[in-house]
């Protein structure tokens, strides 16, 4: 018998000692006072969140849902997006007076019209100016 | 003869994250004696011991819904009990005095038992109290480290690759340390080695 293992056979006689008989019923009562005793001393929105959690597992979504709801996600994204392209959002108005006539005569270019709001309160507002498309008259015979 | 077969730690582990408290209490009922012996041959106080354990299994109790079944519930909850333990250790600054348990009177039957406390040297003649006594004592002098992996393998017959997993460390360090603290230990018990 080498040392080592003499001292191991001596290490191991500590299993024989043990708490007193009935001790580990008597410890799983008073982890059952102190464990209820804990829960029932838990934050109100950690119940509330904990029962929400309840309800909504009550709800079996199948799985390819969620691949449905993300298509239909990107597909309104992408339409929303392309309504609002800088081609169709920047549009040049022209009013009637300004267009160019029939008349024969030359086209005058329009001042630009600066729109003041007239409410203070409101943030400052810009208007394009208002310009015909071409200088050229576009009918001169 | 059929006997009811009792659920797996894995369904208990489920049931428990279910909401049922009960599950919960028959995984206490199955390992409260094994985390015992781990927390009370590192303290060496009952009553240490029996506070300890209740955080422990309150601890694992709350944490229960992180745990992701990666390793056993046998793994995890003496992962919790070996830190809790060695943290409440470091924590302790005044040493509370031994509070023993009693010692199993099937003791006396152990022929290593025997072999230790009868011979003809009256050096070694010692009785069953002195045994226990200095045995603590030894295990008290040696650092929290090495009386976890002491108290682990010799003690509670775990594996090498069970007390890394639980401590965190590579085997070679469990083997290490524990040669390391048979050194120390045949030091503190030199009067009950064989001549």
């Amino acid at each position: 018998m080498n040392e080592l293992s003499e001292i191991q056979k001596l290490i191991r006689l500590k299993r024989y000692e043990q708490p007193p008989e009935g001790y580990f019923d008597d410890f799983l009562l008073e982890f059952q006072r102190r464990q209820r005793a804990e829960m029932l001393r838990r934050p109100l929105w950690q119940i509330a969140w904990e029962r929400a959690n309840l309800w909504l597992d009550g709800f079996r979504v199948p799985a390819f849902a969620y691949a449905t709801i993300l298509v239909a996600a990107v597909g309104i994204t992408t339409l929303i997006v392309n309504s609002q392209s800088p081609s169709t959002a920047v549009v040049a108005s022209v009013s009637p007076s300004s267009a160019p006539a029939l008349s024969g005569a030359p086209a005058v270019p329009t001042a630009p019209v600066a729109q003041v709001s007239s409410s203070a309160n409101l943030p400052p507002s810009y208007s394009l100016e208002k310009r015909p498309v071409s200088y050229d008259a576009p009918f001169s015979f | 003869m059929d006997e009811p077969l009792e659920p797996k730690d894995d369904e208990l582990v489920t049931r428990t994250k279910d909401g049922d408290a009960s599950a919960f209490d028959d995984l206490v009922r199955r390992y409260s004696p094994r985390v015992y012996g781990l927390v009370y041959n590192m303290t060496s106080n009952h009553e240490e011991t029996n506070d300890l354990l209740q955080d422990i299994f309150l601890k694992a109790f709350r944490s229960i819904k992180g745990f992701r079944q990666e390793s056993s519930f046998y793994t995890w909850i003496h992962t919790i009990a070996a830190n809790m333990t060695i943290n409440f250790l470091k924590k302790r600054n005044r040493r509370r005095g031994p509070s023993l348990d009693d010692v199993d009177a099937h003791i006396e039957n152990d022929p290593d038992y025997i072999e230790a406390t009868a011979s003809s040297d009256p050096r070694r003649e010692a009785n069953l109290a002195e045994l226990q006594k200095k045995l603590n004592e030894a295990m008290q002098k040696l650092s929290h480290d090495h009386r976890a992996v002491v108290t682990m393998f010799d003690i509670q017959g775990m594996p090498h690759a069970e007390i890394a997993k639980i401590l965190g460390i590579s085997e070679g360090t469990v083997r290490s340390r524990l040669f390391y603290a048979h050194r120390q230990l045949q030091n503190y018990l030199e009067e009950f080695r064989a001549a």
